[in-house]
């Protein structure tokens, strides 16, 4: 059976009074116990994650600067020199005037009588966006010339933006059919991201879009670069 | 001669007992308020150090800066996205030209190109003579093209055929581009 204590106020005083020198220094240590828990190991454990932090932020602020001079090494005029070969190299949408020009610029400087063309657009063109990677107009060209002129016409069209890409070449006679894949690309929409390194183009891809330079821009093509919607532009056939 | 003789009284004892454990708690104490006083300066500091405030302040302040140059960087993205179609487009085009050019560096004179069909990897033609001996060194021509690794790997003769007629023979060769 359990004994009963009993302890009254005058108990608790007298105890209170033979041990007080005893209870501040367990209230210190219990504080100090309190302290050291409750806020200081939880902060020591957090600078292992603030030091990640800090070096996610400092790689982030190397990014962003390495951004800023690259911004800053380029000029307008020649990115937008650049941007224009790009994209008469690859137009942004099917631009029929500039195939066309491209096909009877070709022909002219070849030499060759071109008889009749056929485009085919729609579902086929659907079919090779998806085998071929980049979305394209199919174009059969009837050329009337002898081999040698196929050729060169061949050779023409290889040095003429937009982009093409002969598929297939059946030569008979005097005549000559030509499978043509013109190329374009639809502008992906670009979210600049903060953390992406921002990179100019190396210098095999400056030497490239160098050589595009160089290469046939028949006059609608420029045109339809410098102005995306003019109507003016008329098919030179 | 005993020498643990105990002088003091049994509650003088506890007091001594009571005193030196009162002395320990209080070095204990003592100590342990400075261990943590220490530890929180040392934390405070040690967080303040590796705080990425100030980097983030100096972040803001560029992408401030970079904000005013966004269109310069979105033509810089739109040259790199189509930079690399491009690359593409022209890594895949074959050099027809090429292969036509070196077919017909190759035909003999008095054999004419009746035919020619060339896709991505394969070639079709006829040639024409009224020389058997020229259709042969015509046939000859293209396969040092084979063992030369120009143009074609390999080649067969599908059909020879003579038109009484015309007085020609015809030549039907199929290849395989390189």
């Amino acid at each position: 059976m359990r004994e009963k204590v009993n302890i009254d106020i005058e108990t608790i005083r007298i105890i209170y009074s033979k041990y007080r020198s005893h209870l501040v220094y367990i209230t210190v240590l219990i504080v100090c116990l309190i302290l050291s828990l409750g806020f200081i190991l939880p902060r020591v454990l957090d600078l292992g994650s603030i030091n990640k932090k800090r070096q996610e932020e400092t790689q982030k602020l190397r990014t962003l600067k390495g951004n800023m001079e690259t911004l800053l090494s380029q000029d307008d005029s020649s990115l937008d020199n650049d941007l224009q070969a790009l994209l008469s190299a690859l137009p942004e949408t099917k631009d029929y005037d500039g195939i066309l020009s491209a096909i009877s610029d070709a022909a002219g400087k070849s030499g060759v009588s071109l008889s009749d063309y056929q485009l085919q657009i729609g579902k086929i063109s659907e079919i090779t966006e998806r085998t071929q990677g980049y979305p394209s107009l199919r174009l059969i060209l009837n050329l009337k010339t002898n081999l040698s002129g196929t050729q060169k016409f061949l050779r023409e069209l290889s040095k003429t933006l937009p982009l093409s890409n002969v598929s297939d070449v059946v030569h008979e006679g005097n005549s000559a059919s030509v499978t043509t894949l013109f190329y374009y690309k639809p502008f992906s929409p670009f979210q600049p991201k903060e953390d992406e390194k921002l990179v100019n183009l190396s210098k095999k891809e400056q030497n490239l879009v160098s050589k595009i330079s160089e290469w046939n821009r028949p006059i609608v093509a420029l045109l339809e670069v410098s102005s995306p919607s003019s109507p003016s532009a008329s098919s030179p056939f | 001669m005993k020498s643990d003789i105990n002088l003091l009284a049994v509650s003088q004892i506890e007091t001594v007992k009571e005193d030196s454990f009162l002395k320990f708690l209080r070095i204990l104490s003592i100590g342990f308020l400075l261990l943590v006083l220490f530890l929180s300066i040392l934390v405070f500091i040690l967080t303040s150090r590796i705080s990425p405030s100030s980097i983030v302040k100096e972040q803001t302040s560029i992408i401030g800066r970079i904000k005013l140059l966004r269109n310069r960087e979105t033509k810089i993205l739109a040259l790199n996205d189509r930079i690399g179609a491009v690359g593409e487009i022209l890594k895949g085009r074959s050099n027809y030209e090429k292969t036509i050019e070196v077919f017909l560096s190759n035909v003999p004179s008095g054999v004419s190109i009746g035919s020619f069909e060339i896709g991505k990897t394969e070639i079709a033609l006829t040639a024409r003579s009224d020389s058997l001996l020229d259709l042969n060194a015509f046939v000859k021509n293209i396969t040092d093209l084979v063992k030369n690794g120009k143009e074609i790997k390999s080649m067969t003769i599908d059909n020879i055929a003579f038109d009484s007629r015309s007085g020609t023979y015809s030549l039907a060769i199929k290849a395989d581009r390189l």
